[in-house]
């Protein structure tokens, strides 16, 4: 079937398609590889040059030959055919194809069903705030196109078409509330697709020199924290993350060991938060340094006392979690496969540094004042917090403590860790936050991943483990101002400019309140959010059966607005208020008993009100006597169509009695 | 060519559904509305791959646990009801103000004009008028205005085409629905055989003036005025005298009356009903396009010489209607 396309037939209605399957596509330009979006781009051309000169569409074992390389390309990239990436892919491409073989109104149909999942895939990837306008907009398109589609014969101007499916859209809306707030939602995943694929962001399982600098450029958000009640001194706000026991002398990982878990004993203060944290792709959930309650069941505390989650997170998470700074943990004694990781160095690595390590601490007789004097030493030779220092040699420690001398946060736990072990001194890097913006408009806490720092834990007999910061011997401003009190120059232009400007930081504030506000209250309505709002509505035992009875009533009144609203349409209003108040005073006689005969003038009808109703004469008269004047005579004064109006108001004529 | 089972099933359950829906209505009396209680509605095909579209998004965002996902599934799931409602309002309140048959030859076409008027404020989109499985479309119906839908059914065969019933349904505004209504507006179409056969008009038996007479005669033969009557043929009306202020006269030829041409079946050669019923339909047909006057003989009915529009009319509904004792009916 190798039929040129009519030239000019119809091309209004696949111009709309087009334009809706393009808006779609065009949801995904982050996500897509660009080879995919080069290949979708090349159909559409070639779709609108076929539309444009009229030419044959392409023949169909070209067609079958791309579906080919478009569906083999789409398999070595992702493995799969199934899950949200390739699908994506695949439903972009193939969308582009039957377009190129798109001749009658079935197909452009389809085409616009798997615009409108296009658009769901969108969501997929993130649900932001600005996300919202532009998927509404997309869908609306789609919508006018099927408009189009059905109807290529109507004679209906793009205008009178996207308004009419605006209006219908706008409509549809209520009824998506009620249905958005009370459709039961059932949490959790039935079946187990390959995730949406982010790239991890924040900090990860193991740490090499010069890793948290990248971060510290990031203005990023990390998580979000609302403290109920009292607030932590900045100088107590560590997050705690990934805990670094092994070390092969360049880069620090969580690595593979366990031990059991020994119950810290923790004091007041407690401080009680709610945790908003952005998708890290990873597991660990960060909480002020040491959590003791947390809400969620699936949370897990570690032995290292780190909070992990069984599943990664792919999408912003709120936890309601309670902290307690002070706290004496493993006083006990630390279990011998611990003690051995939190001491081990590699042999033949740093060697300066251990016999650094040895010297020291020979000199200062017990651990506590080697710690003092290492800790001096950071803050009295000429070590420089930087956030551009040089590349490190393979033993990293050595070239940093004897050469360049300048580093990180990450440089300086990794250094003072290092020391510790190499004297025999249980220790260990702890990765995580430190620090957070205050939000004084939405009243929250913003750690960035500008925040991301790195400290260490050293396990000291009696006290259990303590944690030592070696940056704040260096760059006590970092801890006390955060990241930006450090930076200097080395901070990006756009949050020197933004710290420069109190308004400018308040719109940034603004919008991050609004973000907040929609995270907490739409992307992650839920289940839970449901029953709050049962409560809310007074319902004392909230449960699937309260949801279903409200989400009926909650229908069946959205229903009968729309069809209240749609009849109302449906009546001719009449414009011109004179004959408006006539047709009410026949309308009103008609109740009355006495019905207009669609021949009779004005004044024979008002002739027959007399002879059937004589008491309403007194009352018909001077309205038919204005109503004459005003229509057909020129010299009516000039109240007189208020003066009908009025009349009429006040006329009320009551049926016979008898 | 059998059908099979799952068609004739269709066809049984449409015949329940029309007589179920042909006892609740009863009969119309024109002009009327359509009111919503007989105005029923159904999901299309793409209705159906709508809904399955929106049930997979539902899923998907239950997989997901997307609230996004919910709210652009909740919309559409929320549009595809108000689509319906405005399917259905798109027929509500729609007058038929009334069905006309036009005339058809057998084997030609029958116009059916359906008469409707749309007294709402609001403009109408896609209406579509089926009858016998003939469509007339109406893509746009504007405001308080009035429109004809023309059908054109295939007449077949000569005789009375009864139509019962007419339906009319609209898929506006997404296709979504098909909302429709029955008609119930009985018309009885007359069919006239089809106009053939090559054999010549008889002459007259008084004169050999036949079918070409008049035209070529000229005014010799003009005996008088005489006053008009319906059915006259408008060239014979003295325009002139009109124009002077007279009366409506008809110039009266002395030829008409002296030829009085009357058709019958004896006349035509064939024996077969049929072909000499559309014998004389030709004959007919043909003379009263050259004027001529004549009448019609056929068993049991006499039709004196006449001509006119009315006249041309009787006859060949006399004609279509030889040997049916009763209409055939037809859904």
């Amino acid at each position: 079937m190798q039929l040129p396309e009519r030239r000019g037939l119809l091309r209004e209605p696949l111009a709309w398609t087009m334009a809706s399957v393009t808006a779609a596509v065009g949801l995904h330009v982050g996500h897509l590889p660009p080879w995919v979006m080069a290949i979708f781009i090349v159909l559409m051309f070639w779709r609108v040059l076929v539309a444009l000169r009229g030419t044959r569409l392409p023949p169909r074992m070209l067609r079958v030959l791309i579906v080919v390389v478009v569906v083999g390309g789409v398999l070595m990239r992702y493995r799969t055919l199934n899950g949200v990436d390739a699908g994506t892919a695949l439903l972009s491409l193939m969308a582009a194809l039957k377009l190129l073989e798109t001749r009658n109104e079935r197909d452009q149909l389809v085409l616009l069903l798997i615009s409108y999942f296009l658009v769901l895939a969108a969501f997929l990837y993130g649900q932001q705030l600005w996300l919202l306008p532009l998927a509404a907009g997309v869908a609306w398109l789609i919508t006018a196109a099927v408009l189009r589609v059905a109807h290529a014969r109507a004679p209906l101007r793009p205008r009178a078409v996207l308004a009419l499916s605006g209006r219908m859209l706008l409509q549809a809306t209520p009824l998506m509330l009620v249905l958005f707030l009370l459709f039961p939602r059932v949490p959790g995943p039935f079946w187990a697709l390959p995730s949406v694929s982010h790239a991890s962001s924040g900090l990860g399982d193991d740490m090499a020199p010069g890793d948290i600098t990248e971060l510290s450029l990031s203005s990023e958000v990390a998580f979000r924290v609302r403290f109920a009640g009292k607030v932590p001194v900045p100088a107590l706000r560590y997050w705690r993350g990934p805990v670094l026991h092994d070390f092969d002398g360049y880069t620090w990982s969580h690595g593979r060991g366990f031990s059991q878990m020994q119950e810290p004993e923790t004091f007041e203060p407690q401080y009680d938060y709610t945790l908003m944290l952005e998708p890290t792709n990873n597991y660990w959930v960060y909480a002020l340094d040491l959590p003791v309650l947390w809400s969620d069941g699936r949370i897990n505390r570690t032995y290292d006392y780190q909070l992990r989650v069984p599943e990664r997170i792919d999408q912003p998470v709120t936890y309601q979690l309670s902290s307690r700074p002070a706290y004496r943990a493993a006083v006990a004694g630390l279990k011998g496969t611990l003690q051995n990781r939190d001491t081990y160095l590699p042999d033949d690595r740093n060697l300066r540094t251990r016999e650094l390590a040895q010297r020291m601490h020979a000199k200062a007789g017990s651990d506590a004042a080697y710690i003092n004097a290492v800790l001096q030493m950071f803050r009295e030779q000429s070590f420089f917090y930087t956030l551009t220092p040089s590349r490190l040699d393979f033993d990293s420690v050595d070239d940093f403590l004897f050469n360049t001398r300048k580093g990180f946060c990450a440089h300086f736990a990794s250094a003072f860790t290092t020391l510790m072990r190499a004297a025999g001194i249980p220790a260990r890097v702890v990765t995580g936050y430190q620090g957070g913006e205050y939000n004084r408009l939405g009243g929250y806490y913003i750690v960035r991943q500008s925040d991301a720092h790195a400290w260490s834990e050293v396990w000291l007999a009696g006290r259990g483990w303590v944690r030592f910061d070696p940056t704040a011997a260096v760059a006590p401003e970092r801890i006390e101002r955060g990241s930006a009190g450090v930076l200097g120059a080395d901070e990006p232009l756009t949050e020197r400019i933004i710290r420069g400007n109190a308004w400018i930081a308040d719109i940034r504030f603004a919008v991050d309140t609004f973000n907040t506000f929609w995270r907490e209250n739409v992307v992650q309505f839920g289940a839970a959010t449901q029953q709050d709002l049962l409560k809310w509505l007074g319902i004392r035992e909230p449960d699937w059966r309260w949801l279903t009875g409200l989400l009926a009533v909650g229908l069946v009144l959205a229903l009968a607005f729309l069809s209240f609203v749609l009849a109302r349409e449906l009546r001719r209003r009449e414009r011109d208020p004179v004959r408006r108040a006539y047709a009410r005073f026949c309308d009103r006689l008609e109740q009355g008993g006495v019905k207009r005969a669609p021949h009779e003038g004005p004044l024979d009808f008002l002739a027959r009100v007399i002879r059937e109703r004589p008491d309403l004469a007194a009352e018909c008269e001077p309205i038919a006597r204005l109503y004459v004047q005003l229509r057909y005579e020129t010299d009516a004064p000039q109240d007189a169509a208020q003066e009908l109006s009025r009349r009429v108001r006040a006329f009320h004529p009551r049926l016979q009695p008898g | 060519m059998a059908a099979s089972p799952l068609s004739r099933l269709r066809v049984f359950v449409n015949d329940r559904v029309q007589r179920w829906a042909r006892r609740r209505q009863g009969p119309d009396h024109a002009p009327f509305p359509l009111e919503r209680r007989r105005i029923y509605i159904l999901p299309t095909k793409f209705g159906v791959a709508y809904a399955i579209t929106v049930f997979a998004m539902l899923l998907g965002s239950m997989n997901y646990n997307n609230s996004l996902g919910f709210a652009l599934t909740f919309l559409l799931a929320a549009l595809g009801l108000v689509v319906m409602h405005h399917c259905h309002r798109n027929l509500a309140g729609l007058v038929i103000a009334n069905v006309q048959a036009g005339e058809a030859f057998a084997g030609g076409w029958l116009k059916l004009a359906v008469g409707c008027e749309n007294p709402s404020g609001v403009a109408r989109f896609g209406l579509r008028f089926e009858c016998l499985e003939t469509v007339a479309d109406l893509p746009h119906l504007p405001a308080a205005s009035p429109a004809l839908a023309t059908l054109e059914l295939p007449a077949e065969t000569r005789g009375v085409l009864r139509i019962d019933r007419i339906s009319v349904s609209t898929g506006f505004p997404l296709g979504l629905f098909r909302a429709w209504s029955w008609i119930y507006l009985p018309v009885e179409a007359v069919v006239y055989p089809r106009p053939a056969g090559e054999q010549a008009p008889p002459p007259s038996a008084e004169s050999d003036r036949g079918a070409l007479g008049l035209t070529r005669r000229g005014d010799e033969d003009f005996r008088g005025f005489r006053s008009y009557h319906p059915g006259d043929s408008p060239r014979r009306i003295a325009w002139k005298a009109l124009a002077r202020g007279a009366p409506l006269l008809v110039k009266d030829h002395a030829g008409a009356t002296r030829a009085p041409l009357i058709f019958e079946l004896g006349q035509v050669q064939s024996r077969d009903l049929e072909r000499g019923l559309s014998q004389l339909c030709r004959w007919i047909v043909t003379a009263e396009a050259q004027l001529n006057p004549f009448g019609l003989r056929l068993p049991g009915v006499l039709i004196a010489p006449e001509s006119g529009a009315a006249h041309r009319r009787r006859c060949l509904t006399a004609l279509a209607l030889v040997g049916a004792e009763q209409p055939r009916a037809a859904a």
